[in-house]
């Protein structure tokens, strides 16, 4: 046999894949209705049959909203979505307003041990298309064998598992395969795919999520603030500016020794300040 | 015609020792097992009046001290060994009929034609019904075994007329060797050699055939008719013809009911829920039987422990769909149970099913219809509301109201799948009501995708809101003016706000209290927008 094909064969294995490429995926996914984001991901979608976590520390920056073009999807295909432990209630009008299928949707509310015993039957289940569950704020509380156990019962059930998580979690080693964290950045969320099969990607995403004339808002907000501080920092250096020239004029009538103007310096570099 | 004959032998005292666990115990008490204890314990069943009760019937143990039926409960306690505790179940004739009725129902399972003899036994007729159990062979084995797995002891009789197949098992029961009888030519030779002491007969008739001698069937069949039944009566010589098949032997069947109850009597205390649901598991196992007799299925049932003190504790079981597997109604029950704290000790368990529900068969499909529902979902839901609590597994839904905390409601996700299933088609109402809804959101301003429960009151600065740092407005304002009419008015100015972390959030100003703090308005926070 040409060793030369033999090794071109092996390459095609679904489970290795070169540095810069993108493996193919073994699994089923939900599109993540971004097509930005699906084209980073190996699985082009919410992976069936793994837990995919999601760290971040705020709330309101549009992390439900992520996942909500494959709410819609799984329940308008007659899938169940789970909801596990969700901070807050999940407003039902405003799911209906996304066009989600609300009788398809249970939410399920659990504490401690019992959060992670739900999650695990639900995902191992294989009754419901998807699970959303919310980790507790403490990132040790669902240590690497619980987040194990996790993902095995996602993959027995073939659910698509996304579990929320601070972002601190990075910190920790976890099975997950895909782990994105996600922050707020004018307006728009930020996404940076911290793990996923296939090369590593140092670039974010973002996207805009809620309406556009609020992003529109804040940035102009930003620039106003931004306007605001230059106007109060060059304000602040004319004032210096005055104040220096009235310490050398007075210096000079006083005589007084240079290093009292060290003492007056403004506070713009504190090191020399002291 | 094809008659199997269900006797049981001793029915108090089996029902008495039905309850005590077998080999269900775990292997930490494998050592002194509790049938062994409870084998060597002895146990006696009492009747008869109270001031002078009377052992109705004793096991082996205490058989071996000489206990017998007739004596009284004084006699007994006098006789009973020093180390042992005599255990006495007084006897209830209607928990003995209550059971039997349940075993009929249970054996309804193998055919519809269930006759119940006496609270003593069955008489089941199956020659209609041999073809769908594969032969008879494979029928008495299922027969054999489930009854077995309900716990009773069973002698079992077969032969082509009701009282033969009956004189067969409570032969078998004496240590004859019966075969099985399929023809009627074989009755007479068969039964001809039977004492008759095994006939349901008046102890006068049977003793006086004795002292003439008579002491088998055959010498019976050979007395002349006319004699015979001037003697005796006609109804002992009917009898024997209709054990030959020679008379019409009609049954009247048994009826099972539209609801369900079945007890269990303990004899003794138990202070363990987990150590209640080997007597669950035997109940649920012949609810069963009795469903699939009547081919249908429950959808919600109580369970009742009797406690020592005349109170009772009720746990009401709801399942999505229906159902009637015993493996999965145990695995429900054993989460209600797991919950359960005992306030006091348990003598007895009942279960009670107050409405059948029809059972629909499903067959596993190869490519399922994917708008399908799988049972697998309902199981989960199940599983989930017997540990968390009905509360705690939900469905939302809609409601019209322009206030946010009045306008969404949870119902139990179990129940309402259930209900859904049963009418299929959604009302006219129902269909407008989401219609409504669906104009009502989309016309509306952005909704938050998380709510806060009870709206959190915000720090101000300057008059300015905080939360995480400085909140500004990036839409707004949105007012809310409703619910006057039923004491819970809301006056609001809705805005959506942005902290420097990106964080977008809901917020309002009060109005209905805005005359009592007069400097700044209230500030809350309602919302995320996740």
């Amino acid at each position: 046999m040409h060793p030369q094909a033999n090794i071109d064969e092996i390459l095609k294995h679904p489970a290795i894949w070169r540095i810069g490429q993108i493996p193919a995926s073994l699994k089923d996914s939900i599109p993540t209705g971004h097509s930005i984001l699906d084209a980073l991901l190996p699985s082009h979608g919410w992976a069936q049959g793994e837990l995919t976590e999601i760290l971040t520390n705020e709330q309101g920056i549009g992390e439900l909203l992520l996942m909500a073009p494959a709410i819609r999807q799984a329940t308008q295909a007659g899938r169940s979505v789970v909801l596990i432990a969700p901070p807050y209630l999940p407003y039902p009008m405003a799911l209906e307003s996304l066009g989600v299928r609300l009788n398809r949707v249970v939410l399920i509310q659990a504490d401690g041990e019992e959060r992670l015993w739900a999650t695990e039957q639900a995902a191992k289940s294989g009754a419901c298309g998807m699970a959303i569950t919310w980790g507790s704020a403490n990132r040790k509380e669902w240590c690497y064998p619980a987040l194990r156990r996790l993902q095995v019962a996602a993959d027995s059930g073939n659910t698509a598992l996304v579990a929320y998580r601070p972002a601190n979690a990075m910190l920790d080693a976890s099975p997950a395969p895909t782990r994105l964290v996600v922050l707020a950045q004018q307006g728009m969320l930020q996404i940076k795919i911290a793990k996923r099969r296939g090369a590593l990607l140092a670039e974010t995403i973002s996207l805009n999520l809620h309406t556009p004339h609020w992003q529109q808002r804040t940035v102009q907000h930003n620039r106003e603030i931004e306007i605001a501080q230059q106007a109060a920092q060059q304000a602040a250096q004319v004032a210096l500016q005055e104040r220096r020239g009235q310490f050398q004029r007075d210096a000079t009538i006083n005589r007084a020794p240079i290093s009292i103007l060290a003492t007056v310096q403004p506070p713009a570099h504190p090191s020399s300040a002291r | 015609m094809l008659w199997i004959a269900l006797y049981l032998p001793e029915l108090p005292l089996q029902l008495a020792l039905r309850s005590q666990p077998i080999s269900e115990t775990g292997p930490e008490f494998q050592q002194p097992s509790v049938q062994d204890l409870s084998a060597q314990q002895p146990l006696v069943v009492s009747t008869g009046p109270d001031n002078r009760p009377i052992v109705q019937s004793a096991n082996e143990t205490a058989q071996a001290v000489g206990i017998q039926a007739g004596i009284s409960i004084a006699s007994a306690r006098a006789l009973t060994l020093k180390g042992q505790t005599l255990r006495i179940v007084a006897r209830h004739i209607g928990h003995e009929q209550e059971a039997v009725n349940n075993l009929a129902g249970w054996a309804g399972q193998f055919t519809p034609s269930v006759s119940v003899k006496d609270a003593e036994g069955l008489l089941l007729e199956v020659a209609s019904t041999l073809r769908l159990h594969q032969g008879l062979a494979m029928l008495l084995g299922q027969i054999r075994r489930g009854v077995k797995a309900l716990g009773y002891r069973v002698a079992m009789g077969v032969a082509p007329t009701p009282l033969a197949a009956w004189l067969f098992a409570k032969a078998r029961h004496q240590g004859f060797e019966i075969r099985v009888c399929q023809h009627k030519s074989e009755l007479e030779s068969r039964v001809a050699n039977l004492p008759i002491s095994l006939l349901d007969w008046p102890v006068v008739a049977i003793n006086t055939l004795s002292d003439l001698g008579i002491k088998r069937i055959a010498d019976c069949l050979a007395l002349p008719p006319d004699g015979f039944t001037k003697r005796f009566g006609a109804d002992q010589w009917f009898d024997l013809q209709r054990i030959l098949a020679r008379l019409p032997d009609p049954r009247r069947y048994y009826l099972p009911p539209d609801t369900y109850q079945a007890r269990a009597e303990f004899g003794f205390e138990i202070n363990d829920a987990m150590a209640l649901l080997f007597s669950l598991t035997r109940l649920l196992v012949e609810m069963e039987g009795f469903l699939r007799g009547r081919g249908a299925g429950v959808l919600d049932y109580a369970i009742t422990l009797h406690h020592a003190h005349r109170s009772q504790t009720s746990i009401r079981i709801r399942i999505a769909k229906v159902e009637r597997q015993s493996d999965r109604l145990i695995v429900l029950a054993r989460e209600h149970l797991l919950n359960l704290a005992l306030s006091d000790t348990v003598t007895a368990l009942s279960i009670q099913v107050d409405q059948l529900q029809p059972y629909q068969e499903v067959s596993e499909s190869w490519l399922p219809d994917p708008q399908q529902q799988p049972d697998s979902w309902f199981r989960l839901l199940d599983k989930l509301t017997a540990r968390l609590g009905a509360d705690n597994v939900v469905q939302l839904r809609s409601v019209e109201d322009h206030r946010p905390e009045e306008s969404w409601t949870a119902s139990a996700a179990n129940i309402s799948v259930a209900t859904k299933t049963l009418t299929k088609n959604p009302t006219k109402t129902s269909v407008k009501a989401t219609r409504l809804s669906q104009a009502l959101s989309t016309s509306l301003a952005p909704r938050p995708l998380f709510l806060l429960n009870t709206p959190r009151k915000l720090l101000l600065e300057q008059g300015q809101p905080r939360c995480h740092g400085a909140i500004h407005l990036i839409s707004g304002p949105e007012r809310i003016e409703s619910g006057w009419w039923d004491g819970r008015p809301a006056a609001r100015d809705y805005f959506v706000g942005r902290n420097s972390h990106g964080e977008t959030m809901w917020l309002f100003i009060n109005h209905a209290n805005v005359h009592t703090s007069n400097a700044h308005a209230d500030w809350y926070l309602h919302g995320y927008f996740a």
